[in-house]
């Protein structure tokens, strides 16, 4: 498992970095985009922002990769940038196929320096989360076990996004069963 | 087409002038100079778009007898600062246009048939570095109030369908509809992974760029634009042929700063339109051809938006007709 976190682009350069730990690098330079699948955003998507009252809640995806091995993206709300709009604080998770992220792992993982609060505030939802049965992650990672033909997975239902994920939280399929 | 421009009647005019927003900019956004009365200036100001190469470049002059007229019942302050913001973006014309002939626009019936023939079903794109107004853009040709909470955009977003009413000089509207559009983030990597998706079925781009950005940042404002610049020629093949691009420099409004003027900003706007049309010239070559103009704009005030996004789309429309 490789951990990264996408950095919010305070300053609007118009660059986003993603932090390995030990380097800090451009994040269009780190991956090969065309590879990842469109309904796997990097970050948050607005309509998930607009409708978010409660503050501290992450967004999860997961995307399993043609070339194998997957995704994982908990994304949380970062404060605002230099013109005052939200940003978001992303954790990226490189996995092996069939690798999990468990809550002991997430408990491990590194807070980048820059963005203290931020990171341990989604390092410790991402954790409790992992815990819960309840929640929108578990339930999300659950299907991801569930469904090993679908290959994007968002833990909150998308409305307006033009390239829907595979699976949502309470998604209706064709056939009426809902997955959620 | 020969195309005369005609100002919409003094009475619509003076309420589209008195009406006119006064909202101020959201902290951060950038800084006012000066105090107060910027808005009241920009709001006063004339539609005017600047063409890159069009032989119809247009600007009016009914526009400055509306201006005349407009000024009876106001205060000498008010006058000069209508005249100043007018002047300004005459001074912009003429340097970038100068030699290129000013024709009227006719606005014949038959044409504005086909304006409205046109425009009507066309889809939009809307492209642009970060934090370039893209949202704002959508929100306007939506009529959507400002959100309170601002967000940076990640991954493509459908925009319903909507209808934009085109104000005319008889005072009816011609009412298109725009439909399939996305909504998309300015980071490169977003444009990496969804500017495609956003353009592949426009008929007409928007590319929007940040005068202010280009102001206080010019040589990293410069460097993006060019940029993105290399990307429409590395994907003009996936778009539709005929497809029209057009520049709107937003924010024109704190790069200009309040009223009055000064020299120095006339020329800083005079500077950055010369600019961003040589940089386009020199970065899409053969595609050039495509660019159907540079508008300045503000998102922030309506009567700036109404006017000079309206001179846009009949830029556009002229051009991809003639």
């Amino acid at each position: 498992m490789k951990i990264g976190w996408i950095l919010p682009d305070r300053r609007q350069t118009g660059t986003l970095s993603i932090d390995w730990g030990n380097r800090i690098s451009p994040l269009h330079q780190e991956f090969d985009l065309r590879t990842i699948p469109r309904a796997f955003t990097l970050g948050i998507p607005e309509e998930v922002i607009a409708r978010t009252a409660e503050k501290a809640r992450i967004f999860s995806q997961v995307a399993r990769l043609d070339e194998g091995g997957a995704l994982f993206a908990g994304s949380i709300e970062a404060g605002t940038d230099d013109g005052g709009r939200v940003v978001v604080l992303t954790l990226i998770a490189q996995l092996h196929n069939n690798e999990t992220l468990t809550a002991d792992c997430a408990r491990q993982i590194f807070v980048p320096a820059s963005e203290k609060e931020y990171g341990e505030k989604l390092r410790e939802v991402l954790s409790k989360d992992l815990l819960s049965q309840d929640s929108d992650l578990s339930s999300m990672l659950v299907a991801v076990k569930q469904f090993p033909l679908l290959r994007t997975f968002a833990s909150e239902r998308l409305v307006r996004t033009a390239n829907p994920p595979d699976w949502m939280k309470k998604k209706i399929f064709g056939n009426g069963h809902c997955a959620g | 087409v020969t195309v005369r421009w005609a100002f919409p009647s003094i009475g619509s005019f003076l309420t589209l002038w008195r009406s006119h927003s006064r909202r101020p900019r959201r902290a951060g956004q950038g800084q006012r100079r000066g105090t107060g009365t910027r808005d009241a200036a920009a709001g006063c100001s004339g539609p005017t778009t600047v063409f890159s190469h069009s032989s119809s470049a247009f600007l009016t002059s009914d526009l400055v007898h509306a201006f005349k007229r407009a000024r009876v019942g106001t205060s000498n302050e008010e006058k000069q600062e209508k005249m100043s913001w007018n002047k300004l973006f005459f001074t912009v014309l003429t340097t970038v246009v100068g030699n290129i002939a000013k024709k009227g626009l006719d606005l014949a019936p038959e044409f504005l048939t086909k304006l409205r023939a046109w425009w009507t079903g066309k889809t939009i794109a809307v492209i642009g570095p970060t934090a370039a107004g893209k949202n704002s853009l959508f929100n306007r040709l939506r009529k959507l109030p400002i959100p309170e909470k601002h967000v940076q955009t990640r991954g493509a977003e459908k925009v319903a369908n909507f209808e934009i009413s085109w104000p005319m000089p008889d005072n009816t509207h011609v009412k298109f509809r725009c439909r399939k559009s996305i909504n998309i983030g300015g980071e490169i990597d977003e444009r990496e992974r969804y500017w495609l998706q956003a353009c592949q079925n426009a008929d007409v781009l928007f590319y929007l760029l940040d005068s202010s950005k280009l102001a206080s940042s010019q040589k990293t404002t410069i460097a993006r634009y060019q940029d993105d610049m290399r990307w429409l020629v590395a994907n003009f093949r996936e778009l539709n042929p005929s497809i029209a691009v057009h520049i709107l420099l937003n924010k024109v409004d704190i790069t200009l700063g309040s009223w009055p003027h000064d020299a120095s900003a006339t020329k800083l706007l005079t500077t950055q339109v010369a600019l961003i049309e040589g940089h386009a010239k020199e970065m899409l070559g053969d595609y050039f051809g495509r660019v159907t103009g540079i508008t300045p704009i503000s998102m922030e005030n309506d009567f700036l938006f109404g006017k000079y996004f309206t001179q846009a789309l009949g830029a556009v429309a002229n051009r991809r007709q003639s």
